[in-house]
């Protein structure tokens, strides 16, 4: 430095003087600038020379004692300087953040994370800044190689030396977010068991139920938890020859192998006795903790199948008997002429059907009689209640009979248009109607009025054969035929059995 | 310490520090931004902890910390403080903001 001439040195040329006059202006305004810095708190350590060597003594009190407090704490923690810089942070932090703490003193602490923790804390420190001397704190999450943890981070203003900045911690929550994360999944899963509409059962590792819905009680009775799942729900696995047990299906799920849609029969069941069982092994975190499995109620499929089946075979059985019908009376049908035959073979066949097509449309449930009759004379008469009069005709046949009757109808029908009282005006029919006793056929009676006078034919041709053998496939069944002279009579018996 | 090229343009600067102190930290911290953004290289800067080696202190006749002496070019120039008023540290520099 420069030195100020010493008296001793003899007179001093102006130009010197000059110099001097520089360098004290220079070290009074050097001096006015320490002391303005001092007091707007600029520096925090000052040099002096109590005796012989300098020393530096630090305003505001030595660092180190925070700092050791700071590393004894059981949780990250940092001083930071005004703006946020970090001034010291404690073994912890550095850790945390991946870099020692030479490289992070002087940085801006929330640079630190990632873009979102790092608004967090940015935003930590103004709401701790509004709030003066209170803490504020948030939750963030920090990344730690794979894995998510989660601190509460807090801070609160902090006096360092002349420093007004900030103390900041971040206290681990993870195994607090954790648990309560954990019970909050569990809730989750009670919700999903409990709101599907198979059954669901969930079991632990050693095969015990731990979790079952209440779709399970209609398969398992009483309390199925604690129960090893074999001994609660006994499954029969038809379709597996034996081989599968209800066992194997729980040890296959915690082995790993998911079994999927096998087709079971719970024999002790109290009420869904057909399943569609499935079976899956459950690894929430990654190693398999036990299985979960489903059972679906088949049993309207099942009921379905069955009623499919029925309907199938009556089908057939209906196809066979038709077929023989329509034989029969292909057989029986001599006629004169081609034309003569293809005439009555058609009207027959149409007359079956008729009453084929109606039964058709009420599902094959049964028809009254007044539909049969109706339909059958539909060919003949534009309205058949001008000129034939029903009564009774609300009894309801099964279709054997209806069919029958249809064909029965169709020839005395027939007969009664080309020969009987259908053939000129005037003439009339009644049909009527009444039930027997228990047990006893209903009768159904055809009478004509006012027609040609009646004589008994020569030889009795097929539609006779239709009329009185039709209903003869029950003993109670049948019908006759009188030839009175004022109108042709026919006595039919339906069988009770096809009565509804 | 930090060492940046040198040739006949380049600011010579010493900053003074005590440890880690507060202000010695934020003036380390804001004298590298500064060099950064405003010196394009030109300058050597010699950080010294006058905690570890106090005598250093009679060079520049250093008495508040942290102090930033500009020992080249001449005439010496000194700036107390944390160096946080950039445009303060840039005319005491004689540096144009910028350059």
């Amino acid at each position: 430095m420069t030195r100020l001439p010493a008296s001793n040195e003899g007179p001093q040329s102006y130009k010197e003087l000059l110099q001097s006059h520089k360098e004290l202006l220079w070290r009074l305004e050097e001096a006015e600038e320490t002391i303005r810095a001092i007091r707007q708190g600029e520096i925090d350590a000052l040099v002096m020379r109590p005796v012989q060597h300098e020393q530096v003594f630090t305003l505001g009190g030595d660092n180190d004692s925070y700092r050791a407090f700071m590393e004894t704490m059981g949780h990250g923690a940092a001083a930071l300087g005004a703006n946020g810089e970090i001034l010291y942070a404690n073994s912890i932090l550095t850790a945390l953040i991946g870099k020692p703490l030479a490289q992070l003193q002087g940085l801006p602490f929330a640079n630190q994370f990632d873009e979102t923790t790092g608004a967090q804390i940015k935003s930590l420190l103004a709401a701790a800044e509004a709030s003066n001397d209170a803490a504020s704190s948030c939750e963030i999450s920090l990344t730690n190689g794979d894995e998510d943890r989660y601190y509460l981070a807090s801070a609160e203003p902090l006096q360092t030396g002349v420093v007004n900045g900030w103390a900041i911690t971040l206290t681990d929550l993870t195994d607090r977010v954790r648990a309560e994360k954990s019970v909050a999944a569990e809730r989750t899963a009670r919700a999903i068991i409990a709101s599907a509409n198979e059954a669901v059962v969930v079991c632990d590792i050693e095969g015990a139920i731990t979790h079952a819905n209440a779709a399970v009680q209609a398969i398992a009775e009483g309390d199925v938890l604690g129960r090893p799942f074999h001994e609660a729900i006994q499954l029969a696995f038809n379709d597996a020859t034996g081989l599968v047990q209800t066992a194997d299906l729980v040890r296959m799920a915690i082995s790993g192998a998911a079994v999927q849609g096998l087709e079971a029969y719970a024999a002790k069941a109290p009420r869904t006795k057909d399943l569609l069982v499935s079976a899956a092994p459950l690894s929430p975190e990654g190693a398999i903790s036990g299985c979960v499995i489903t059972m679906v109620d088949l049993s309207q499929r099942k009921a379905a199948e069955k009623q499919q089946n029925l309907l199938m075979a009556e089908l057939d059985h209906r196809v066979k008997n038709t077929l023989t019908l329509v034989l029969s009376i292909l057989e029986r049908t001599r006629e004169e002429s081609i034309d003569e035959f293809k005439k009555s073979f058609s009207a027959r066949i149409h007359a079956l059907a008729a009453t084929h097509n109606l039964l058709s449309k009420s599902s094959w449930s049964g028809l009254s009689i007044g539909e049969v009759v109706t339909t059958e004379l539909a060919p003949y008469l534009q309205d058949p209640h001008d000129r034939v009069k029903l009564k009774g005709a609300t009894i309801t046949l099964k279709p054997r009979a209806a069919i029958a009757l249809g064909l029965i109808v169709h020839e005395l029908a027939s007969n009664a248009v080309k020969y009987g009282a259908l053939s000129c005006e005037g003439g009339a029919v009644s049909l009527f109607s009444t039930l027997g006793a228990p047990g006893e056929p209903a009768t159904v009676e055809w009478r004509e009025f006012g027609g040609p006078p009646v004589t008994k034919p020569r030889s009795s041709g097929f539609g006779h054969v239709v009329i009185t053998r039709s209903l003869g496939y029950s003993p109670q069944g049948g019908a006759e035929v009188r030839f009175e002279p004022d109108g042709l009579r026919c006595l039919i018996r339906i069988p009770p059995e096809d009565i509804d | 310490m930090t060492e940046e090229k040198q040739d006949g343009d380049v600011s010579k600067l010493v900053l003074y520090v005590a440890g880690q102190t507060p202000k010695s930290l934020a003036a380390i911290s804001n004298l590298e931004r500064i060099c950064k953004e405003h010196m394009d290289g030109k300058y050597a800067v010699e950080v010294i902890d006058l905690k570890k080696h106090p005598h250093l202190a009679r060079e520049h006749s250093i008495v508040a910390i942290p102090t930033l002496v500009r020992q080249l070019p001449v005439p010496i120039r000194k700036i107390i403080g944390d160096l946080s008023d950039t445009h303060k540290v840039l005319i005491s520099l004689n540096v144009t903001a910028g350059q």
